[in-house]
C-alpha cells in the first residue's frame, strides 16, 4: 500500500523542486535562505504525503505549504526589518560594471527591493503573474484564492510597487517597522 | 523615468532571467535528505498497518469469545436497552458552544411522539419501520456530530471567539470539516482570527485544553456555499509535541497581560515623506506575553530586551549642508568635508543615474572604493567607503576597541550635518561586524521619536574613523502636531483593550528542524487576520494598515 510513496516523493520532487524554489527566491530575494525553505516545503510533504487525497491538484497542495512556510519566515523576519532593509546594508560591489549594465543592475535591484517591500500576500500574486509566467486562473489555484482576488490583488500590488519605486529615490533609511 | 504599470511589468518578467539556480550540493543534500525521511515513513507506516491488523485481529478473537459465554449474551442486551433509553432523538449538528448554540438546531429535531417512543422502545417489541426509520436519522450524521470542545478552567477566549456567533458559513464549513477528519475533528475550532469570511475563507485551529494552537490548523475555502479548496497546515512533529503539552493550571491574569502589552505603547511621529507629521501612538514590540510570567517573548520564546541599547542622546546640530552635484563636484565634497584618502584629480569611477535623477557615484582607489548617493536637489544623501579586500585585512590595533568608545565620535560626525531644530537623537541600535561597527539613529522631536527619520553612522574599528554615514539629511516635516494635544496613554490603552482583546494560545520554542520543542502558553493580540494598527495620538481613532500584511 505504502510501498509506492518512494516513487512517489521523487517524482513530486523531480516536477515541482524548481517551481516552489523560483516562487521562495523571489519571496524572500535570498538564495541561502530560500533552499532552506525548499527543503522545508517538501520535507512537510514527505510527512503529509500519506493524508495528501488527491483532491487538489499537487502542485497546488505543494504551493500552499510553501505559502505557507513563507509566511512563516516573513513573520520571523519582520522583527529585523530595520537591519535588513538599510540601504548601507544592501550597498554590492559594482566593479567593472559598464554605465548601462548598472543602470540595468540598479534597476534590477531596485525592483526587486521593492518586491521585498510588498505584503506577502501581494508579493506572492505578482512573483507568480508577472516573474514565473503563471496565468490569472493558475496562480488562483495556486494561492487557493479566486481569479477574481488575483486581478484585484495584483493591480493593487503593481500600485504599490510603483508608489514604492517612486519612493526608493528619496533617500534616507526606509523605515517601515511597525 | 516613469513607471507605467506595463513597462513595470516587463521589467518583473526580467527577473526572472536573474534567478540563480539552487546550489547542486543542496539539491543533492536534499534529495538524500527526502529519501531518508521517505524511507522512514515507509517503514513507520508499515509497522503501525501490521500492529493495527494484530490489534484488529486479538480484538475480534477476544470478543467473539467473550460473546459466546452466556453472560457475555447478557451483558450485550443490558447495554443496548441502557443504550436505547439514554440516546439522544435526533443526530444534529452540535456545534462549539457559543450562544447560538441556543437556538434550534439546524436539522429539525424529531416529533414528540418520535422522542417518546425513542426513549420506551426496546428493540426487540418496537415495530420495526419506526425503528429504523430512527436509526437511519442517526446514521445520517453521526460522523458530523461535533463533540464540545474540551473545557478548560481558563475561560480564556470567551471574550473573542466563544462570544461570537457562528454564521452559517461557518457551520456548513464546519460540517465539511468533520466529514474530512471524523473524529480528529473535535480537536479544531473555527477560529474567526484565522478567517476572512468575507472571501469565503474558514481557518481551524487546532485546540489543546482549550486554547488554539494557530500553526496547526485546516483552512476552507468556500465559493457560493461550496467548498472549493481545503489546506492543511500543519507539521506531524508538532502535532506530537502538543499531545504531550500538559493541562495549564494558573496563568498570569489578562488584565496584567494587558498591562504587559500597554507598557509597550509609546508617542511616535511619522513623517512619511511629507512636511507635516502625524503622531500615533504604537506599540514597539512585534511578539507574544509570556503567559506565566509576564515577559514579552518572540514568536520562539525568546525575551524581548526592549531597550536594550537604546538611549537618549543630546546634540548640538551644526546644520552644515552636503551640497554636491556631479561626481567631480561630488568628490571633491567628500575628500574636503569627510578628508577621505581619494585623489580629487586622479578619479576613476562610474556613475548610475536611478529614477527621479538620484545619482548613485562609485570611485575606486587602490584597495578601497568609495560610493556615494546624491538627490537631484543636489543633497547628499549617503556616501560609504570600502576596503576591497575585507576579509584579507588584518586587525589593527584599535580592535579592542568597544562600540561605547566609538560611539561619540559617530555622534560628533553625524551632528555637523544634522538640521540645528535636532535636539535629540535616540540610538536605536548598535551592531558589529568584522572591524566596522553601525549606530543606528532615530531623531527625536521634543522628546518623541520620528520613527521613520533614522540615520546610520559606520566607524572603522581599526582607524576609529567614520566610514560611512546615511540618513534623510535635508528631508523632515516642518510641522509636527502639539503632543499636549494628544490623548491621554491611558486612554490609547483603552483603545487598545478595546480593539485588540488578548488571547491565550500556545506557541513551540525551540529551533527550527529540531525536536526538541516546548509549548508555551502566551497571549497574543487578537486581531483580524492580517490587519496591522496604530492608533492616531490626536484623534484616538485606530488606524489600520491592512495592506502590509499576508
Amino acid at each position: 500500500m505504502y510501498d509506492d510513496l518512494y516513487e512517489k516523493m521523487g517524482s513530486i520532487y523531480e516536477q515541482h523542486y524548481m517551481a516552489v524554489y523560483c516562487f521562495l527566491l523571489h519571496f524572500t530575494g535570498n538564495q541561502n535562505e530560500t533552499e532552506d525553505l525548499t527543503q522545508e516545503v517538501f520535507t512537510r510533504v514527505v510527512k503529509a504525503l500519506p493524508t495528501y487525497d488527491g483532491r487538489v491538484a499537487v502542485k497546488t497542495w505543494l504551493f500552499s505549504i510553501a505559502k505557507h512556510i513563507a509566511i512563516d519566515h516573513y513573520r520571523k523576519q519582520k522583527l529585523y526589518e530595520l537591519v535588513s532593509e538599510n540601504w548601507l546594508m544592501r550597498l554590492t560591489a559594482k566593479q567593472g560594471i559598464p554605465e548601462v549594465e548598472l543602470d540595468n543592475k540598479e534597476e534590477m535591484r531596485e525592483i526587486k527591493d521593492a518586491l521585498q517591500r510588498l505584503k506577502p500576500s501581494y508579493r506572492m500574486v505578482v512573483i507568480l503573474r508577472s516573474v514565473e509566467g503563471y496565468s490569472i486562473r493558475e496562480t488562483a489555484e495556486l494561492l487557493a484564492i479566486s481569479e477574481a482576488k488575483v486581478k484585484v490583488v495584483y493591480h493593487r500590488a503593481l500600485k504599490k510597487l510603483q508608489h514604492f519605486l517612486k519612493d526608493s529615490v528619496k533617500g534616507g533609511i526606509p523605515h517601515e517597522l511597525a | 523615468m516613469s513607471w507605467h504599470e506595463e513597462e513595470l511589468e516587463k521589467r518583473l518578467r526580467r527577473l526572472k532571467e536573474t534567478e540563480s539556480p539552487p546550489r547542486l550540493e543542496y539539491v543533492r543534500e536534499t534529495q538524500r535528505r527526502l529519501q531518508l525521511l521517505t524511507n522512514q515513513l515507509r517503514r513507520r507506516l508499515y509497522f503501525q498497518r501490521v500492529a493495527n491488523r494484530v490489534a484488529g485481529v486479538a480484538a475480534i478473537v477476544l470478543l467473539g469469545g467473550w460473546v459466546s459465554t452466556e453472560s457475555g449474551q447478557q451483558t450485550l442486551q443490558t447495554l443496548w436497552e441502557h443504550t436505547m433509553k439514554h440516546e439522544q432523538p435526533s443526530a444534529t449538528i452540535v456545534s462549539v458552544p457559543t450562544p447560538e448554540s441556543k437556538q434550534p438546531p439546524p436539522f429539525p429535531p424529531p416529533s414528540a411522539n418520535t422522542t417518546k417512543e425513542n426513549k420506551v422502545m426496546n428493540p426487540v417489541e418496537t415495530n420495526r419501520s419506526e425503528t429504523t426509520t430512527v436509526r437511519t436519522e442517526r446514521k445520517k450524521q453521526p460522523e458530523k456530530a461535533l463533540p464540545p470542545v474540551a473545557t478548560s478552567p481558563i475561560k480564556q477566549t470567551d471574550a473573542v471567539t466563544d462570544a461570537l456567533p457562528i454564521p452559517p458559513l461557518v457551520k456548513k464549513a464546519e460540517t465539511y470539516v468533520l466529514e474530512m477528519l471524523g473524529e480528529q475533528g473535535k480537536h479544531y475550532r473555527y477560529n474567526p482570527s484565522q478567517s476572512d469570511l468575507k472571501r469565503g475563507t474558514i481557518g481551524f485551529s487546532r485546540v489543546v485544553h482549550g486554547i488554539p494552537f494557530y500553526e496547526a490548523s485546516y483552512t476552507v475555502k468556500m465559493i457560493d456555499d461550496q467548498v472549493s479548496n481545503f489546506q492543511i497546515f500543519q507539521d506531524s512533529d508538532q502535532l506530537q509535541s502538543l499531545v504531550q503539552i500538559p493541562k495549564p493550571t494558573a496563568v498570569l491574569s489578562k488584565e496584567k497581560a494587558e498591562e504587559a502589552l500597554a507598557s509597550t505603547l509609546r508617542l511616535v511621529y511619522r513623517e512619511k515623506g511629507g512636511e507635516v507629521a502625524s503622531l500615533h501612538y504604537e506599540s514597539d514590540i512585534s511578539g507574544f506575553i509570556d503567559a506565566n510570567t509576564g515577559a514579552l517573548v518572540t514568536g520562539k520564546g525568546v525575551p524581548i530586551q526592549r531597550d536594550e541599547g537604546k538611549r537618549i542622546i543630546p546634540i548640538a546640530a551644526e546644520g552644515r549642508t552636503l551640497k554636491a552635484g556631479a561626481s567631480e563636484e561630488t568628490l571633491s565634497l567628500l575628500v574636503r568635508e569627510f578628508g577621505l584618502p581619494f585623489a580629487v584629480d586622479n578619479w576613476q569611477g562610474t556613475t548610475s543615474v536611478g529614477r527621479d535623477g538620484v545619482r548613485e557615484y562609485q570611485w575606486e582607489m587602490k584597495e578601497k572604493e568609495l560610493t556615494a548617493r546624491v538627490h537631484e536637489n543636489g543633497q547628499l544623501l549617503s556616501y560609504r567607503m570600502n576596503r576591497k579586500q575585507e576579509a584579507g585585512s588584518s586587525l589593527g590595533k584599535n580592535q579592542g576597541l568597544s562600540p561605547e568608545a566609538l560611539l561619540q565620535p559617530a555622534i560628533e560626525h553625524l551632528q555637523r550635518y544634522l538640521d540645528k531644530t535636532i535636539k535629540e537623537l535616540e540610538l536605536t541600535g548598535t551592531s558589529r561586524e568584522a572591524a566596522e561597527v553601525r549606530f543606528r539613529f532615530t531623531k527625536l522631536y521634543q522628546g518623541i521619536p520620528v520613527v521613520d527619520h533614522s540615520y546610520e553612522v559606520i566607524v572603522d574599528t581599526n582607524t576609529g574613523e567614520v566610514v560611512g554615514m546615511s540618513g534623510a539629511f535635508g528631508q523632515g516635516a516642518t510641522s509636527f502636531p502639539d503632543p499636549a494635544k494628544a490623548i491621554s496613554k491611558q486612554a490609547a490603552e483603552a483603545t487598545l483593550r478595546r480593539n485588540h482583546p488578548l488571547e491565550l494560545t500556545y506557541i513551540l520554542t525551540g529551533k527550527k528542524n529540531t525536536t526538541d520543542k516546548q509549548a508555551l502558553l502566551v497571549y497574543r493580540v487578537y486581531k483580524e487576520k492580517g490587519i496591522e494598527t496604530s492608533i492616531d495620538a490626536i484623534t484616538g481613532a485606530v488606524l489600520e494598515r491592512a495592506q502590509e500584511e499576508p
